[in-house]
């Protein structure tokens, strides 16, 4: 038994095969985790429209019980029935699916879908 | 490439060079308030920092509407700036309630007001010293512990040489 497990060390650790299965093992995991990391950050907030600031392209929005302030940026794509529409769309007491990035306390919206 | 030193007249940073004012009018209203309270002395001092504060306060609301724009949309914390804007408001909301009070205790300054309506304003001061300063502790907070409103410079500082 404990030949055997000698046998399969050496073989990952020794042979040039081996090292090779290793580094390409640890290369994907690494990858994957930096892959998932950059996807922790997303979240999405379904609620309801409180506030609408046109001038600061800023919205309140209400979900779970909590007022969320969201800034819009260049990137921020918003959407109605999957076609990009202006940000005057936005009324308040409208329904909306926010995707933002959690940066700290801070949400980031990268998609606003309008729901009704 | 050289990095370019921004200015000191951006939108946010108008609320600091405004803010420390009704923070310090408002705070010592607090305390000439009680003593006026105690002494029946001093009425015309406090009538004179609630007014300053009031619309120092008013116009540090309206420059922080200016700062928040630009500050929330970098900072890690903005519940800070909420809460901040918040107590901000709750202290110079009352105290631009008071100011009557203390404007009609001035008129009738001969004649004098009775202890519970100088006891009312005391309180009412007492409360508007504790919100402003609290304010004030959020201001700093988002300032030194989350850079509200910073320039960081460049890690050669290139921007500061001739």
């Amino acid at each position: 038994m404990q030949t055997s497990s000698r046998r399969f060390a050496s073989l990952l650790f020794v042979s040039s095969f081996g090292r090779s299965i290793v580094f390409s093992a640890f290369f994907v995991g690494a990858i994957f985790f930096q892959v998932s990391a950059a996807h922790a950050a997303l979240v999405t907030i379904e609620g309801t429209i409180d506030k609408v600031v046109p001038a600061k392209r800023e919205i309140y929005v209400l979900a779970d019980g909590k007022k969320h302030e969201l800034y819009f940026s260049d990137k921020t794509e918003l959407v109605k029935g999957g076609q990009p529409v202006a940000f005057e769309f936005l009324k308040t007491k409208g329904k909306v699916k926010v995707t933002a990035d959690k940066v700290g306390k801070r949400l980031d919206p990268v998609k606003v879908e309008l729901v009704d | 490439m050289k990095a370019q030193l921004p200015s000191m007249l951006r939108d946010e940073l108008f609320h600091p060079a405004v803010a420390h004012f009704p923070i310090a009018f408002l705070a010592l209203s607090g305390a000439l308030a009680l003593f006026w309270l105690v002494t029946k002395r001093g009425l015309s001092t406090l009538l004179l920092i609630a007014l300053l504060g009031v619309v120092g306060g008013w116009l540090g609301i309206l420059t922080g509407g200016w700062a928040e724009d630009v500050v929330n949309r970098v900072i890690c914390d903005p519940t800070v700036t909420q809460e901040h804007e918040k107590w901000a408001e709750w202290g110079v909301w009352v105290s631009s309630g008071v100011l009557p009070l203390l404007a009609f205790a001035w008129f009738r300054r001969k004649r004098g007001v009775t202890v519970a309506y100088r006891a009312l304003v005391a309180v009412s001061l007492v409360f508007v010293s504790g919100s402003i300063l609290y304010a004030g502790h959020l201001g700093a907070s988002l300032v030194y512990q989350q850079g509200a409103a910073v320039y960081k410079p460049s890690p050669q500082c290139t921007e500061f040489e001739d």
